[in-house]
């Protein structure tokens, strides 16, 4: 019996901590879906007719149905003028997908929250919409880890930085390419050094806003060194690296709406020559 | 059964830190895989002096070790008219911004004190400016008429903080200086200071002399001298001008290299028309022959552990290199390129050979590992031959011939990775270099 409670202790400490490895894989997809979220509070009214437009194809064999469907007719037109949009392609059809598009988008928003329950049987935009500022307000705790916990501390980017998201690898790209180039003239290749190209060198780097380095750290020394072993340029090749990233200073050329992103860097020198 | 349950809550927390962990990686990584090979800026201002004796004497160091590390085309010393600090004591750390607007990489403040009138201090501090720390600090006391070598040591150890290996700055090189049109030349045994300064001639007489060599770990050369018509092995001790005939051999004996720990003397000798490789005890003079092809062995060089031997042989139909133990076994060829390889040298560091080579007409120097992989020719010209390395295995010097009846003979230098190829100051004509040790 004593054995009972230790091993299912251990069962599901397997169970659910296997599933939450699994379970994060699938985050950047759900952080993608953040965004027409996003849209929708903006401006409830307006953005109604924006976040529908894209999943149009997925409904196509309700259209002829719901175009008959009067009653959406009248709410569509009080949003048309608002909008000032000419939707001059049927605004019957955008009114008419409304309904089944919305709680679409809802359900991936469920994942990181359970709290907006959209499939109410009285569907009501402000009521979404209200549930959806919460979402905003509390995302960064309960549910944005994957936005970088960064972010939190820093609230004054967080709309910007949320906003990028979407396209965040690709934005992350061109900063590295940035470090990367200004690397490439403060960084002197330890090119006379027995080995030289297994003289990699890890750092973590802290950045203050404005591009100035905090601190320069060596990281896994005893892991790179291990690449070389007895190497008598292992001290140059750390002080090189180190001295590089001081000489390029500040790093200025940073986005600094991203700031969350570049704040910490971990540097791999690997000298290829 | 208590086991279980001792373990179980450290399990539980290992797996919890882990999925902590987690997130923390979501860090932004940046692989940087291309920097530059630019020389490092360094400033080395006149050493800080009280009297105008000193004063000067602080000038001259300061010249000598801007052009010791401005010829290793590794630094690039800056020129002092653009400093903005002037150090008034080196004790104190200098004002580091400074240093960094005029693009100084690494800072070198020294200074000079008379103690008495045979005694003078020369000391230097290294700084890092831009981690704002100091690499070294040295103190030389020396005569006021060694300033130049005191020069040289300074300049080895910055050379050696900086790039992690040692200088070679404080080191000597033998050379055959030669005067006179090629058809009738006269050669001399000559002896200067790595950067040309300093010229001696060795020998007196004006005997046709060839193919110095120095001794790894001494200041001894090995030569041959046509001294009584047949080319003979002598053995000089630089320091005391002692010299001494290795042995009377019958027929040709050439290309003699001392091993490693000084006690014997490898080099070729032909005996009945065969060419082969000997080795030669110091102690007792027995000779041991170590290669017994019919081919012309020739051109053996120790690797500097003394374990192994680097040769020329035609055995494979044309020049190439091979390599053996010590004692003749394990013969192995390692050059395979075009051409003809000759005056193989195993570098200082042990990891390189340098060579000369021919191919289509040219002649050039290369070297390879030294088991012949990656061969880089360095250099190609009219005739480049005879390389020797300097004491840490980074630079070889080399003999240049021009073309033509006037062509001069002169030597020249290359890093090891085929950049800065620059002319070796010599008094006149010169060939045949060898690179001394460091000087103790």
């Amino acid at each position: 019996m004593k054995f009972g409670l230790p091993i299912s202790l251990a069962l599901h400490i397997g169970v659910f901590g296997g599933f939450t490895f699994f379970a994060a894989e699938a985050k950047p997809l759900a952080d993608a879906k953040v965004i027409p979220v996003q849209i929708l509070t903006v401006a409830p009214e307006t953005n109604v007719s924006a976040a529908i437009k894209p999943p149009k194809r997925d409904v196509p064999d309700d259209l002829p149905e719901i175009m008959t469907s009067p009653t959406p007719m009248e709410n569509a037109d009080e949003v048309a003028p608002e909008l000032k949009v000419t939707p001059k392609n049927e605004p019957v059809e955008k009114q008419a997908v409304i309904t089944p598009e919305v709680t679409e988008d809802a359900e991936p928003i469920k994942e990181p929250e359970k709290k907006p329950k959209p499939k109410e049987p009285s569907f009501d935009l402000d009521a979404l919409a209200g549930l959806i500022d919460k979402t905003r307000e509390t995302a960064p705790e309960a549910n944005q880890q994957v936005a970088l916990e960064s972010e939190t501390a820093q609230a004054r980017f967080e709309e910007i930085a949320r906003r990028a998201e979407g396209a965040g690898s690709a934005l992350a790209a061109t900063e590295a390419d940035l470090v990367a180039n200004a690397m490439y003239k403060c960084w002197r290749m330890p090119a006379a050094a027995t080995d030289a190209e297994n003289l990699q060198v890890r750092l973590n780097v802290k950045l203050v806003i404005g591009g100035y380095v905090e601190s320069v750290k060596l990281i896994d020394q005893a892991e790179s060194r291990r690449l070389s072993p007895g190497n008598e340029y292992w001290d140059v090749a750390e002080r090189g690296a180190i001295a590089a990233v001081n000489k390029c200073a500040p790093y200025d050329f940073l986005p600094e709406e991203r700031y969350g992103v570049w704040r910490e860097l971990i540097l791999n020198l690997r000298p290829q020559l | 059964m208590t086991r279980i349950t001792r373990i179980l809550p450290i399990l539980a927390i290992w797996l919890f830190t882990l999925l902590l962990s987690l997130p923390a990686q979501a860090q932004l990584e940046i692989d940087i895989t291309k920097g530059n090979l630019d020389p490092v800026q360094i400033a080395v201002p006149d050493f800080l002096a009280t009297t105008q004796a000193e004063r000067d004497l602080g000038a001259q160091i300061a010249t000598v070790i801007r052009a010791d590390l401005e010829r290793s085309g590794l630094f690039k010393a800056l020129d002092p008219a653009s400093f903005l600090e002037t150090q008034t004591n080196i004790d104190y750390k200098p004002t580091f911004a400074d240093w960094r607007v005029v693009k100084a990489d690494a800072l070198v403040s020294g200074r000079i004190k008379t103690e008495s009138a045979s005694r003078i201090l020369v000391e230097f501090r290294l700084w890092d400016v831009f981690a704002g720390q100091q690499l070294k600090g040295v103190r030389f006391a020396t005569t006021p008429d060694n300033w130049r070598r005191t020069a040289h040591k300074a300049s080895d150890a910055i050379y050696e903080a900086l790039t992690g290996e040692s200088g070679y700055f404080d080191s000597r090189i033998v050379f055959i200086d030669e005067k006179g049109p090629k058809t009738n030349k006269t050669k001399r045994l000559a002896i200067m200071d790595q950067d040309g300064e300093n010229p001696v001639y060795l020998l007196g007489g004006s005997d046709l002399v060839l193919t110095p060599r120095f001794s790894p770990n001494s200041q001894t050369i090995v030569y041959l001298s046509y001294e009584n018509d047949n080319p003979n092995v002598y053995l000089l001790d630089i320091e005391t001008g002692r010299r001494e005939l290795l042995g009377d051999f019958p027929g040709m004996t050439y290309a003699p290299h001392l091993s490693p720990d000084g006690k014997s003397l490898i080099l070729t000798m032909e005996r009945r028309g065969n060419n082969d490789i000997y080795v030669m005890d110091l102690t007792s003079r027995s000779t041991t022959r170590l290669t017994t092809d019919p081919a012309i062995d020739v051109s053996a060089s120790y690797s500097p552990d003394g374990k192994k031997i680097v040769f020329n042989s035609d055995r494979g139909g044309t020049p190439q290199l091979y390599t053996m133990d010590a004692n003749g076994k394990n013969v192995k060829r390692i050059s395979f390129g075009k051409g003809r390889y000759s005056a193989p040298i195993w570098s200082p560091r042990g990891d390189k050979i340098a060579f000369a080579r021919s191919a289509d007409g040219k002649f050039g120097i290369g070297v390879m590992d030294v088991d012949g992989r990656n061969e880089r020719i360095l250099t190609e010209s009219y005739l480049d031959e005879s390389p020797t390395w300097s004491p840490n295995g980074r630079v070889i010097i080399f003999s240049r011939e021009y073309r033509g009846v006037e062509g001069r003979n002169e030597v020249w230098s290359i890093d090891l990775t085929g950049q800065n190829l620059r002319r070796v100051e010599t008094p006149g004509m010169a060939s045949d270099p060898a690179w001394s040790p460091l000087l103790p």
